[in-house]
């Protein structure tokens, strides 16, 4: 019982955006893929949830084709939050999130309600259940599309497996809500045993919150495991192409800390001036 | 009985359901519901025989073997049964399904400014109809005997089923048909339809473009029972069967892609909802010719008082465009008697001036 993606590859216009990337998520573990913009990330994911189709190798979920999977079979047992929604039609919160039990078509209505009221807890959105979805923030919104999501897959007690894939879910959130999208993804892994994947930029969440990390750069699978044993300084140095390093978290035994950057910031004396060094020198 | 009507009805079908609406939703279809009932009864009894509305009610429930307190005599019975009712239901079903087409072209193309007319549907029509109208003493003279007047009709809704193939295929590749395409698809075809018939007017003579001239304005004075059995079918199926598309409109404004991890078949949506809107907009301005404006600005109408919920949104647009055409044909057919002004000039004429007030009071919150 997995997502699997298997030597997935993704050519457009002769360019390679994925090569040969082989993954897998297991129900009950959280995933962070990580890498430096253009990486292929999204490219990966949209592979994953199949809006796109590999170009070469191929995904299965649960042992059988993505292809061979009725849409509401899939929607049941499988949620995807995109980097970015564009709803420009004023709905309220409440019904946002009831869009989330569209594949549950045949179920009594009350129990949706129900799942809307908790997943709306969930991801902290009950207060504004009667708002203008359009009146939101970037980040309440983002939080109401994870309420989302969450209850298109909360557990129907049938024990199927069921997968989240998260496409940057902590972008437009503050530290203390990037937080709490990321201790709910676990929590949804941990407790209800459901696979969660997210797209993530900032390492030193990644590092607490995930069980494993997969690094990718140019489309390519450099590393992925344990999130200990893959957050290694050469490593992320090379990836993310600026010095890196890595030291134990002060406050969570047995997990790592991040810091990018050198000692000095580098400031070439021109770098702002009109024409640089050389319109200096012809003035003096 | 009761299981089984829960199961099919409610559960199957909850779409529709009431009970999925907010009460303010649920009270508002019941009033855009009662107004259309009271405006019909009404229009069914103005004109130049007045009949009260009582005597209406009695006419319209005398075949039930019901008797009403209302006396009326034969003639106004067969006033109101053979030359108004004809054209009443006319009028609801052309405006239903006119404002019903608009409201889920909108979701389709997640734009509130989309209208039946984008897919080529009108402009189709429009080449149809005056083809016919121009060429038709000369190439369609061996049919018109039997045809017996119903050429320009058939021609419409042929020219109307074409375009919108034609855009729908010129946007579908692979299996997918792109909204974007289908949108400019869309504009290229009425351009080209629209040429055509350019060249047809050119090629008019004075009594031929008098008669395309008030096509393309729109009536509904040529409603007759023969006439309705004819588009009705269409009409009707289009303002029944697109209601129950409301949960996927819905999930349509977050995204085709998010709608399809939703669980709903994006590509047999579009589809269906192109087939329908074509059939019935395509029968719509078969019988009635071009009426603007009633797709466009009563889904806006009732965003603004209802929401965005396509529950409530598609039924109550079919609603209100049934009301507000009848009124419009009313107006059509009092304002200048004994002659009759087109019906499309009155729904520019309210619905252009009432349009500008939309954008400029409400540029918020309409995802302008």
């Amino acid at each position: 019982m997995n997502l699997c993606g298997n030597r997935l590859s993704y050519r457009v216009g002769g360019k390679t955006l994925l090569d040969a990337v082989s993954l897998d998520l297991a129900p009950g573990e959280l995933l962070a893929i990580l890498g430096p913009n253009g990486a292929g990330k999204t490219t990966l994911l949209k592979l994953l949830c199949g809006d796109l189709r590999p170009t070469d190798g191929e995904v299965l979920l649960n042992q059988r084709r993505l292809r061979k999977w009725s849409r509401l079979e899939l929607a049941r047992q499988r949620a995807v939050l995109p980097q970015q929604s564009n709803l420009s039609f004023p709905f309220d919160v409440r019904q946002v999130v009831d869009m989330g039990c569209s594949a549950h078509r045949w179920r009594d209505p009350e129990r949706d309600a129900e799942v809307v009221d908790a997943a709306m807890r969930a991801a902290d959105v009950v207060h504004l259940a009667e708002r203008d979805f359009l009146a939101l923030s970037g980040g309440e919104r983002q939080r109401v599309h994870l309420a989302r999501v969450l209850a298109q897959i909360w557990d129907d007690g049938n024990g199927s497996p069921r997968y989240l894939l998260l496409d940057e879910p902590t972008s437009a959130l503050d530290l203390a809500h990037k937080h709490q999208v990321l201790s709910i993804a676990k929590d949804m892994a941990k407790s209800a045993d459901v696979g969660v994947l997210a797209i993530l930029h900032d390492l030193n969440l990644a590092s607490v919150y995930a069980d494993r990390l997969a690094l990718i750069q140019q489309g390519r699978l450099v590393a992925c495991g344990e999130t200990g044993l893959v957050l290694d300084a050469a490593t992320l140095t090379s990836v993310f192409d600026v010095p890196m390093h890595v030291a134990p978290h002060p406050l969570i035994p047995g997990r790592s800390m991040v810091v990018s950057g050198s000692a000095t910031i580098e400031m070439p004396e021109d770098r702002f001036r009109a024409g640089g060094s050389s319109a200096r020198n012809a003035a003096a | 009985m009761a299981g089984w009507v829960n199961e099919l009805v409610l559960n199957r079908w909850r779409p529709v359901m009431i009970g999925r609406l907010k009460p303010r939703a649920t009270f508002g279809l019941l009033v855009l519901f009662a107004s259309l009932l009271a405006v019909a009864v009404v229009a069914l009894g103005i004109g130049p025989v007045t009949i009260s509305p009582g005597q209406v009610l009695a006419i319209l429930v005398e075949p039930l073997g019901i008797v009403l307190p209302w006396s009326f005599d034969p003639g106004q019975a067969a006033v109101v049964m053979q030359i108004r009712a004809p054209r009443v239901v006319m009028a609801i079903l052309v405006g239903a399904a006119l404002a019903v087409s608009g409201a889920a072209m909108q979701g389709l193309f997640r734009n509130p400014l989309a209208d039946p007319a984008l897919i080529g549907v009108s402009a189709g029509g429009a080449l149809g109809a005056v083809g016919v109208i121009v060429l038709g003493a000369g190439v369609f003279s061996f049919f018109d005997p039997l045809l017996s007047g119903g050429a320009v009709p058939l021609a419409a809704f042929t020219g109307s089923l074409a375009a919108t193939l034609l855009v729908k295929r010129l946007a579908t590749a692979e299996g997918r048909t792109d909204v974007a395409t289908l949108l400019l698809a869309g504009i290229a075809i009425q351009a080209i339809a629209m040429a055509g018939t350019g060249l047809l007017t050119f090629l008019a003579d004075d009594e031929q473009l008098r008669t395309l001239t008030f096509w393309t304005m729109g009536s509904l004075g040529g409603a007759t029972w023969q006439s309705l059995a004819f588009a009705a079918p269409l009409m009707s199926l289009a303002i029944v069967a697109i209601p129950f598309t409301a949960r996927a409109l819905n999930a349509m404004l977050l995204g085709e892609a998010e709608a399809g991890h939703l669980g709903f078949d994006t590509e047999r949506l579009k589809q269906i909802l192109i087939l329908l809107v074509a059939g019935a907009v395509g029968a719509a301005v078969a019988v009635s010719g071009i009426i603007g404006f009633v797709g466009l600005v009563v889904p806006h109408l009732l965003r603004l008082t209802l929401g965005p919920d396509h529950h409530a949104l598609l039924p109550g647009s079919a609603l209100l465009g049934a009301t507000l055409l009848l009124l419009a044909d009313l107006l059509a057919r009092t304002l200048v008697v004994p002659a009759e002004l087109p019906i499309g000039i009155i729904t520019a004429l309210v619905g252009g001036p009432f349009f500008i007030w939309l954008l400029t009071s409400r540029r918020r919150g309409m995802g302008l």
